[in-house]
């Protein structure tokens, strides 16, 4: 009679089907999950933060705003906003209504720092609004055209905080 | 540029498994408290009057509760954005079938680079085939697969707006494993090994050392 070790038992017959039915049942699942996961997103990389969808939420300066009040406005406009896909520039106004610290930045939609527009004190608005307009060439801070896609612009003025969807085309 | 970082620190993780593989060279290997003594009647005489025996099941090697559940605390440098990260991971041996053992293994990482910090809670069912190691040996080499959950959660820093941005992302991945482990003791150790993932953009995401606790 052999003693037989149960790490040199050779598989049977029986166990060698069952091992490649059980390995052409896992290839199976890799690949449903290889199609599951169907975007090739990297798990440790940036989360789209502003996904955006229009192409500018700040209102448009069109709309006449009112400046009675003691609040800080804001508006903005592509420069073709019948045509957004062709826009080449976003034009931001705002109204102070006392002198304040201004920071107005643009973040890419991975919430990830593109260009600082504006950082520095402002005086108090004289007439509707600063001039001149702050303008965003939908360059980045070493002056490329940043690539198409979903950004979002940040301005605060004070306490005053807001921020616009940009869709550059 | 970035790969060429990226393989540096793969680099210097590799250096780090060479310099415990060179301590781990003198090492004795481990009791095997798996394997059988042979029958004391192995050596005598067949007996002929005895019946024919059918042929012995495969049998499945008890597991000693140090082979079954695990700890795991490691770092990890990391394919994209992230430079390193840090992980803590728990896994449970579940069975086996020939030709894979199955194991599950829950982990937890968090990073952090620049404005971003992120959290992610893994879950993976891998297989590892039977034979690509022994119980007895100090150095097991790691091959492994299978599916991946990850729920991973990040914020932003809005720099200097005083502000955060969050989201969270559940991803479905097949991974790939390939390293090695070395067993100091009986209870700890220490593994290094890399990662490749399915669907992916990058060849190797992620190579990570860690120390183990059984």
């Amino acid at each position: 009679m052999r003693g037989e070790l149960p790490h040199f038992n050779f598989p049977s017959t029986v166990d060698r089907r069952i091992g490649a039915r059980s390995f052409l049942r896992l290839l199976a699942l890799l690949a449903l999950f290889a199609i599951a996961g169907c975007s090739a997103d990297e798990v440790h990389s940036p989360l789209t933060f502003f996904p955006g969808s229009q192409s500018s939420s700040w209102s448009d300066c069109d709309n006449k705003p009112d400046l009675s009040g003691n609040e800080v406005l804001v508006c903005a406009a592509l420069d073709s906003p019948q045509a957004p896909t062709k826009a080449t520039k976003y034009t931001i106004n705002f109204y102070l209504p006392r002198s304040l610290h201004v920071r107005l930045a643009v973040f890419d939609s991975h919430a990830a720092l593109v260009k600082l527009l504006l950082d520095q004190d402002e005086n108090g608005t004289v007439g509707t609004f600063r001039y001149p307009p702050i303008i965003w060439d939908f360059t980045d801070a070493q002056g490329n055209r940043v690539p198409k896609g979903d950004y979002r612009c940040y301005l605060s003025a004070g306490d005053y905080l807001s921020f616009s969807d940009v869709a550059v085309p | 540029m970035t790969k060429t970082r990226f393989g540096l620190r793969c680099g210097a993780l590799l250096s780090l498994a060479c310099i415990l593989l060179a301590g781990a060279a003198c090492a004795q290997p481990l009791p095997d408290s798996t394997e059988v003594e042979p029958p004391a009647d192995a050596m005598a005489p067949p007996d002929t009057t005895a019946l024919p025996q059918p042929p012995a099941k495969h049998v499945t090697p008890p597991r000693s509760s140090e082979e079954r559940d695990r700890f795991e605390l490691g770092v990890s440098v990391m394919e994209g954005f992230f430079d390193v990260g840090g992980s803590f991971a728990y896994r449970r041996y579940i069975g086996e079938r020939w030709p894979f053992e199955r194991t599950i293994m829950a982990e937890l990482t968090g990073t952090k680079k620049e404005y971003l910090t992120e959290g992610a809670l893994s879950v993976y069912w891998l297989f590892r085939p039977i034979r690509s190691y022994r119980m007895s040996w100090r150095i097991r080499p790691i091959i492994e697969g299978g599916p991946g959950g990850h729920l991973v959660f990040q914020t932003a820093k809005i720099e200097g707006f005083d502000r955060s941005a969050y989201d969270a992302h559940v991803y479905l991945k097949a991974h790939a494993y390939a390293g090695v482990e070395f067993l100091a003791t009986r209870r700890w150790g220490f593994l290094v090994r890399g990662r490749l993932s399915v669907p992916s953009h990058q060849p190797l995401d992620y190579a990570q050392a860690a120390i183990f606790l059984r």
